[in-house]
């Protein structure tokens, strides 16, 4: 009987280190494209624009597009970065009119390379994302910086099967982004 | 030897007369299916590649200056990437021979490529085609990548380059995490060779005579 209590008791922890820390070992990895040293984003406001879902192979993955925005949002709001994001994805004449139009310092340009999300799979396949995100000057529609943000990521035990996705992992490459270039 | 060990397995399952036998030679079976595919996910994913000469390269491309990459229309036939991700991938496998590199984010004629890679004071204008960009699926088993690859110099506004890189990657696991990017890389990763100035200038002699 006790050693039904212990294994109880064992399930539980697996379960709420499971639900309390989703996101299990992640890899970050910035690459520049291109970088202006006179260029000081410090104390700027950007206009965020929506990426299109990502598509590969026949799919669509849904939501894609606005997930990232999320994320993109929550990790400038937790910078204290003033940012206005985009309500769609559009082309680039019409987001930098929108751009213009918001008023804000620079436009930030987050474009889907990569959302790879299996499902839980023999070969243990980890998820992986990756954005191009590129500072742009709204009025000349030039690009001062453009970075690849990947990042990888699995799921802690409990998550192991499907509850986890690229959004996941991107949120602290966002951070990690936010803290190299606009600080 | 495995698939000795998984022909003997069927047969003895064949041959066994019990339900209950025949459900242990079925369990039996289905661990060495779950084993197989576990080993061919392991082992390398592109059996069979076909790869393309570099083609005509006039003039190497200077290590350290300043790309634009652009995805030229039309699109090839149940294409199903992003002409912007595929840009956005290019760029970052130039790397680290450019300088920096710079990306369109949708499908751009020459001169709406041309006038932008200008605009962003890039040094060369680098150009893809699709002409094949096939994943695996109901038309077929394997990733086919077909494009061409043509590098133009702003200033001059002279074509240095031009190329056609070709592959195709037969899958070995059932789950694979393959793309139809991952299939061409090696190719490009072949092909900068030629396209980046380096010190080996022989062998791009060589290549520029066979390519004329």
């Amino acid at each position: 009987m006790k050693s039904i209590h212990w294994a109880l008791l064992l399930i539980f922890v697996v379960c709420l280190q499971g639900c309390a820390v989703r996101t299990g070992p992640t890899k970050v990895k910035i690459t520049a494209l291109k970088s202006d040293a006179g260029l000081s984003l410090r104390g700027k406001s950007f206009f965020v624009t929506m990426p299109a879902d990502y598509s590969a192979g026949g799919s669509i993955e849904k939501d894609s597009g606005l997930q990232t925005q999320q994320v993109l949002q929550k990790a400038l709001q937790k910078n204290m970065v003033e940012a206005t994001y985009a309500d769609a994805p559009r082309d680039m004449s019409e987001a930098l009119a929108q751009s213009a139009a918001s008023g804000r310092d620079y436009m930030l340009d987050a474009r889907i390379v990569e959302w790879r999300d299996p499902p839980a799979s023999f070969q243990l396949e980890s998820d992986k994302g990756e954005v191009l995100l590129a500072v742009l000057d709204a009025k000349t529609g030039n690009i001062l910086e453009q970075d690849s943000v990947q990042c990888t990521g699995v799921a802690t035990t409990v998550n192991f099967v499907g509850f986890y996705s690229p959004k996941d992992c991107l949120g602290n490459a966002f951070g990690q982004w936010i803290n190299e270039r606009l600080k | 030897m495995m698939l000795q060990s998984a022909a003997r397995e069927v047969r003895k399952f064949l041959l066994c007369r019990s339900n209950a036998d025949k459900a242990v030679y079925f369990s039996n079976i289905l661990i060495l299916v779950f084993i197989l595919n576990l080993l061919c996910g392991c082992t390398p994913q592109r059996t069979a590649t076909e790869t393309s000469a570099p083609g005509h390269i006039s003039q190497a491309m200077h290590n350290g200056r300043s790309i634009w990459v652009s995805v030229e229309p039309p699109l090839p036939e149940a294409f199903s990437d992003s002409p912007g991700a595929v840009a956005a991938q290019f760029s970052k496998w130039m790397l680290p021979q450019a300088g920096e590199v710079l990306s369109g984010s949708g499908l751009a004629t020459a001169a709406q490529s041309l006038t932008a890679a200008r605009q962003n004071g890039s040094d060369y204008l680098l150009m893809i085609t699709l002409h094949k960009w096939k994943s695996p699926g109901l038309s077929g088993i394997a990733h086919e990548a077909s494009l061409s690859v043509m590098v133009m110099d702003v200033s001059t506004e002279q074509i240095i380059i031009q190329s056609d890189l070709n592959a195709t990657c037969y899958l070995m696991a059932v789950v694979s995490g393959m793309s139809t990017r991952d299939c061409i890389y090696p190719e490009v990763e072949k092909w900068k060779r030629y396209a980046f100035e380096s010190e080996n200038t022989s062998i791009k002699k060589r290549i520029n005579t066979e390519g004329n």
